[in-house]
């Protein structure tokens, strides 16, 4: 379970998230919504470390340490961004391996030394890296650079990447925008089969009924803060989440 | 979602063979091309003169080829490959006033690696511009060094009488032996970077050159690939510090100064800054164009300037760059007029 | 006592003209994003473009150094037209590399026009001297500090209290939403540029009576110009003076009281020093640290 406290960022004299806080179950998905500007992706990029914030974030009783991208990494937090942020010179294959969790003998050591270990472990890594991309439908570009790829299949290999490292939680960052309705309904099915890996789901996304056929929670952010939280027909009822959604603020 | 792909493809084969086709590029066969290439060249070279162009060519290519770890994988702009490749000459000479050469190179070794990394754990944490500055600081502070710690050089930083290589009793004294010798750390040099090529430390240190933030969320160290890649394309120019000493026998500050670590930029970028081999076309040109073109070699200051600036306006890729192209259109148009599917 | 009031003095003035050079570098830095390093080969421009004038065709000075001022502006827009504007959409490393090829080709043209051997520029007060408890102040000093005053209190009224300097701080500040305001990016950056260029000329007639003109004589004070700026924090104005300042001091007494033979590289130590210590520079606020 993930638990988070009280996280406040401020850029200057802005607060662009102020004191959120909320817990997501293990193997559950959360929505956040909320209108432009209300701290969503923010959010993100204060928990894995991107910009400074203030807070406390625990990961199974554990303390997660804000603000360092690695550790946060290791300790089973993946995302993906708002738009997608491959490395376009590198293939496929070589974007996903990036995020492999196993590290042994990506060093030095593991190049010049001992090089027969470092091509069993990297054997082992290209596999689970097929079998992301598999899973999202682009393993025959697996060779091919990423820069050739669609926007929707940049967003496909982001979501390969992001799940190779097995990770407990996956942040995803309007992971539907740019996607047409055919890409969409493909998006939905994956994550329904990433849910059903028992990996836990934060979605930060705009379209409701994209965001209502999977999330068991939906949390309203406006101006940095909590407005609401619970499951989605009590939510979306509900006349603060109507107002700052259709309202005049 | 099938992904609209064009015919040419390359088919992943899951789970045949040892090792899918990502390595496809094959280092180690250019390496060893390459040596053969060098070593026909030497053997039929016959002039003093020849010699120490081929010679020259073949020392600043490890310098260039540490600067393709530093700048071309590290990402790191640095002006400090000239103060090495000077520091490992320096620290040779010092050493083999007592010891033997072999002692010699391994004193540019350490001494420049040591240096190398003192000096990046101090300013890790700039930024890149900052980073930038504080190399061309630091190859000021070389030079100065050269020239005033006589203890460790010499008064005004010239040495002379720096005596010839040699390894376990076998002396490197004839043009023909030294360029052998230089050929043979080459293709050492080229032989790593080739390991590091084919290796995961090429992917890392590209996603740390193009998103080093989005590289760490993804548990790249990012801090320490670009150290590791500073500390050994540093090691690198001071090896070849180390073999310029003692191949000409005579060293003084004018060889080092920031005038040729522009050069080393023009080598890499001229060459292809994202390609091993960059180096050695790159080293080719500025150790021969201005020797074999005498308008280049009188208005030099001016051919370089203007080379930099049309081959990163319209080469980034340089020179490498150019031939893969050219070569991957000749391979589509035979396709073409078949069927349009690969055989 | 006499001793230390002149390097003291000589301190300060060599700081004053690194400091020009320094807000020349921050000018463009700020409107533009860019790392010009030809900035010290434009310094160099200069002060051969008054030798040319004043010494090898006897110009009055006052006439001669305008000149290159004026010269420098045209060099400076030339600059910003062929080096800058045509890579305007690409990465940052692309336009640092194509300033270096700049340099060089100022330096190669320099080479060309000139000759390698050192060269004087004649000053206003040839080697005259006030004296001041006991200590020997040369005039030329106290005029660079007086020139320096006037430049950088009119660089700082321009950049505060002008529409020009907000422009400029606007563009500094978001770019995009600069442009998106209306401001004229492509006549901002020109201005710019052959502003830094002038001030750069400035610095160069101010210090070639100084010392022998050569090739170099910029490339020295632009790396203390980088440094000054970096620990400055690369922002304000007043920090990067007071770092200039602050360099050229640590040069003069460190030479003095240290040991002369290593004068060059005292400010480069205490800038390494520093930013060991405060990445960010002395009074930087700016992302002057990575992640």
């Amino acid at each position: 379970m993930l638990e988070i406290n009280d996280i406040t960022v401020r850029f200057g004299g802005v607060i662009a998230v102020d004191g959120v806080s909320l817990e997501v179950a293990d193997g559950s998905t959360l929505g956040l919504v909320g209108p432009n500007g209300s701290g969503k992706s923010t959010l993100l990029n204060a928990l894995t470390g991107v910009v400074p914030a203030t807070g406390t974030a625990a990961l199974d009783g554990r303390p997660l340490p804000l603000g360092r991208p690695r550790r946060t990494r290791r300790a089973g937090l993946a995302r993906t961004f708002q738009t997608p942020q491959n490395f376009e010179e590198l293939s496929c294959i070589d974007n996903v391996l990036l995020a492999d969790g196993d590290r042994a003998y990506t060093g030095l050591a593991g190049a010049w030394l001992v090089r027969p270990l470092m091509w069993r472990s990297e054997r082992q890594r290209w596999q689970r890296a097929l079998e992301m991309l598999r899973l999202v439908g682009l393993v025959e570009a697996a060779e091919l650079p990423a820069s050739l790829l669609s926007y929707g299949q940049q967003r496909m290999l982001e979501l390969a990447r992001s799940l190779v490292g097995d990770p407990q939680i996956l942040l995803l960052d309007e992971p539907s925008a740019g996607l047409n309705a055919v890409e969409t309904e493909e998006l939905s099915r994956i994550l329904g089969e990433v849910r059903g890996r028992g990996v836990a789901l934060v979605i930060v996304d705009h379209k409701i009924d994209f965001i209502d056929s999977l999330c068991d929670t939906i949390v309203v952010l406006q101006l940095g803060r909590v407005v609401a939280a619970g499951p989605p027909e009590t939510v979306w009822k509900d006349p603060l989440v109507v107002e700052a959604y259709l309202g005049t603020t | 979602m099938k992904p609209v792909l064009g015919s040419d493809v390359a088919r992943v084969d899951v789970g045949a063979g040892p090792r899918p086709p990502v390595y496809r590029r094959h280092q180690f066969v250019g390496v060893l091309a390459l040596v053969a290439l060098a070593s026909l060249l030497a053997i039929v070279l016959d002039s003093a003169y020849s010699y120490g162009l081929m010679a020259s060519w073949l020392t600043m290519s490890i310098v260039g080829l540490g600067f393709y770890l530093v700048f071309g994988l590290g990402g790191q702009f640095a002006f400090s490959q000239a103060a090495f490749f000077g520091l490992g000459a320096y620290s040779s000479a010092w050493a083999t006033r007592s010891l033997s050469f072999g002692w010699g190179f391994l004193a540019a070794l350490a001494i420049g690696g040591g240096v190398a990394f003192l000096f990046a754990l101090l300013v890790f944490r700039s930024s890149q511009f900052y980073f930038a500055i504080t190399t061309l600081a630091f190859s000021q502070i070389a030079l100065v060094v050269f020239r005033e710690f006589d203890a460790f050089t010499a008064s005004g930083g010239e040495i002379v009488g720096i005596k010839k290589p040699d390894l376990a009793g076998f002396r490197f004294d004839s043009d023909l032996r030294i360029v052998w010798l230089l050929i043979g750390v080459l293709a050492i040099a080229l032989a790593l970077v080739a390991m590091i090529e084919r290796s995961p430390l090429r992917r890392e240190a590209l996603a740390v050159n193009a998103h080093p933030t989005v590289a760490a969320t993804l548990g790249v160290p990012t801090g320490r690939l670009r150290l590791l890649m500073f500390v050994l394309g540093s090691c690198f120019a001071a090896a070849a510090g180390s073999l310029q000493a003692h191949r000409i026998g005579f060293i003084s500050t004018d060889g080092f100064s920031v005038g040729l670590a522009i050069d080393i930029f023009l080598i890499l970028l001229l060459g292809g800054v994202s390609s091993m081999w960059g180096p050695l076309i790159g080293a080719a040109f500025v150790v021969l164009a201005p020797e074999k073109l005498r308008f280049i070699g009188n208005y030099r200051g001016l051919v370089y300037g203007a080379l930099l600036v049309v081959v990163i306006v319209a080469f980034p890729k340089g020179l490498v760059g150019l031939f893969e192209s050219i070569w991957s259109r000749v391979q589509r148009r035979p396709r073409d007029a078949r069927t349009g599917e690969r055989s | 006592m006499d001793r230390f009031i002149s390097l003291f003095t000589i301190g300060i003035a060599q700081g004053a003209i690194i400091s020009i050079v320094a807000l020349g570098f921050l000018l463009i830095y700020k409107a533009t994003g860019v790392v010009n390093f030809a900035q010290g080969d434009l310094v160099t421009l200069g002060a051969y473009i008054a030798v040319w004038l004043a010494t090898d065709h006897g110009w009055p000075l006052l006439g001669a150094y305008g000149i290159a001022i004026v010269v420098l502006f045209v060099v400076g827009v030339l600059l910003e037209r062929f080096a800058y504007a045509p890579l305007r959409g690409r990465s940052i490393h692309v336009v640092v590399i194509s300033t270096l090829g700049a340099a060089l080709v100022i330096r190669a043209i320099i080479l060309k026009w000139k000759g390698p051997t050192p060269t004087r520029l004649a000053g206003p007060f040839k080697f005259d001297v006030v004296k001041f408890h006991g200590a020997r102040i040369p005039k030329q000093n106290l005029l660079i500090i007086a020139v320096t005053v006037i430049a950088v209190g009119g660089t700082m009224l321009v950049f505060n209290r002008t529409q020009f300097g907000r422009q400029v701080r606007a563009l500094a500040n978001d770019r995009v939403t600069a442009m998106l305001q209306g401001i004229r990016t492509n006549r901002m950056s020109m201005l710019t540029f052959g502003l830094s260029a002038a001030m750069s000329a400035l610095a160069g007639v101010l210090i070639g009576p100084t010392r022998a003109v050569t090739v170099d004589l910029g490339f020295s004070v632009m790396l203390y110009a980088f440094a000054a700026a970096i620990l400055g924090g690369m922002g304000r104005l007043g920090g990067v003076v007071v770092a200039a300042i602050a360099i050229g001091l640590v040069r003069q007494l460190g030479a003095g009281y240290i040991n002369a033979d290593y004068a060059e590289i005292y400010p480069f130590v205490l800038m390494l020093a520093v930013l060991a210590v405060r990445p960010e520079g002395l009074f930087g606020s700016e992302a002057g640290a990575r992640l």
